[in-house]
């Protein structure tokens, strides 16, 4: 890992996507000429887990993990946890107040601008029951795949679990939360006829992409490391519980 | 359109995704894939895809390629020109340069019918499409489309896939607000109201 000694500013200026990232770990900008593992150190995070989605950040789609085995599944759930706050907070949010402000200003496309917020407020209550469903079924699941790794006690729940509603499940279902914001970002680059507020909706644009990048790495780092940290703990279970068997 | 790359050699996912990633809008890279299935919803995400592999892939997956849909081509990463069962497959070799591994690529792309179908798309929608869309912005389901329209489920699947090329929307809402932009049907008769 060379990496863990290059100076986390260059990085973060070379890929802004960064800043995100180093916000949902809790590290502060300011840092200084602090290398990537002092900072790690400073804030407490293991450098296998900070350099698996640095990476994966940076090289996207060819990413292929590396480390996967030596950090807990539990730092990555939480990192997943905080994103899934900021979509909230630096997207939705915002995105609600731009369209509100639009309203305002588009007096007389009133109707268009009400669908526009309709058109929102679906998309908003399919994204938070996205993601609720994650953080209140399937990361409860994987945290419970490793307390029990943990603490070596396998019973029967969990074999259950595993048996009939494995991860792998939940990857083939896993459903997409871009089409819908591809669809508005056509809808109003294609066939909205200009606003004049233009200013405005350049911003929610820009938002909309930036989301959509977003979503993208999020997505990534479910297929490439959380869920195959989940698949690897469910094979070492049932492999434990066989074992266990065996010798009753 | 997605180019899967999979192969589980380190130095040919390292620099064949180098060059994918410099030419080509979207890839995604495997080491390997787990099973047919998990190649199945991979795929079923996109409409149409370039996938390259190597021959381990091949051999691995040789009684199920056939099922994977015509809008998706696959390539073969070859170590050597041997004559091996191999041949039903585009392919470049390890040695090929950049300008050849491109042009195999490109031309296989060019191959996928319907994205040829794209480029002579007709600016708007046809009448029978505009009464399909109107119908959707309902809130109809396929079944129900089907049923009024007397043709069959597979008809409006089709209906519906062509539709939603054209104007790059593929959600039923992003289908209704455009219909209602376009004054294809009143805001109250859809559900976005």
């Amino acid at each position: 890992m060379n990496l863990q000694n290059e100076k986390l500013a260059d990085a973060v200026k070379k890929h802004p996507s960064l800043l995100n990232f180093l916000d949902r770990l809790g590290v502060k900008l300011g840092f200084g000429d602090a290398s990537i593992d002092e900072v790690c150190r400073n804030n407490s995070i293991p450098i296998p887990f900070f350099i698996e989605l640095m990476q994966l950040i940076i090289k996207r789609y060819e990413f292929n993990p590396n480390y996967i085995k030596e950090f807990e599944p539990k730092l990555t759930v939480s990192y997943l946890e905080n994103s899934h706050k900021s979509f909230i907070n630096d997207y939705l949010n915002d995105f609600e107040v731009l369209i509100n402000e639009l309203s305002q200003i588009e007096i007389e496309r009133h109707q268009e601008c009400l669908l526009l917020q309709r058109y929102f407020k679906i998309y908003r209550s399919e994204f938070e029951e996205h993601l609720q469903y994650e953080d209140n079924i399937i990361f409860p699941y994987i945290l419970a795949l490793e307390s029990s790794i943990v603490s070596n006690n396998y019973d029967y729940t969990i074999f259950d679990k595993i048996q009939n509603n494995p991860i792998t499940n939940y990857m083939k279902n896993h459903s997409s939360l871009e089409d819908k914001l591809n669809d508005l970002k056509s809808l109003i680059i294609m066939f909205f006829k200009p606003f004049r507020a233009e200013k405005l909706v350049r911003k929610l644009l820009k938002l909309m992409f930036e989301l959509d990048e977003d979503l993208k790495l999020h997505e990534l780092i479910e297929n490439k490391i959380l869920f195959p940290q989940a698949k690897q703990m469910e094979e070492k279970i049932l492999q434990q519980i066989i074992e266990i068997n065996r010798k009753l | 359109m997605k180019i899967f790359l999979i192969s589980n050699a380190y130095l040919i996912r390292k620099s064949l995704s180098e060059l994918l990633i410099e030419e080509f809008n979207q890839i995604e890279v495997y080491s390997e894939i787990e099973d047919f299935d998990f190649l199945s919803t991979l795929l079923q995400k996109e409409s149409s895809g370039i996938i390259i592999v190597d021959k381990n892939f091949i051999k691995k997956y040789e009684r199920y390629i056939h099922k994977i849909p015509k809008n998706f081509r696959i390539i073969l990463i070859k170590d050597e020109i041997i004559r091996d069962d191999f041949n039903l497959y585009e392919y470049f070799t390890i040695y090929d340069d950049r300008k050849h591994i491109i042009e195999t690529i490109q031309r296989e792309i060019n191959k996928i019918p319907q994205l040829s179908n794209e480029k002579k798309r007709l600016k708007g929608l046809s009448d029978r499409e505009k009464i399909i869309l109107q119908l959707i912005a309902k809130g109809c389901s396929s079944k129900t489309i089907a049923e009024n329209l007397n043709i069959s489920i597979q008809t409006v699947a089709t209906h519906r896939k062509n539709i939603s090329n054209k104007l790059e929307i593929k959600t039923v809402s992003g289908l209704t607000l455009y219909a209602i932009v376009n004054n294809l049907i009143k805001p109250e008769d859809t559900n976005l109201i």
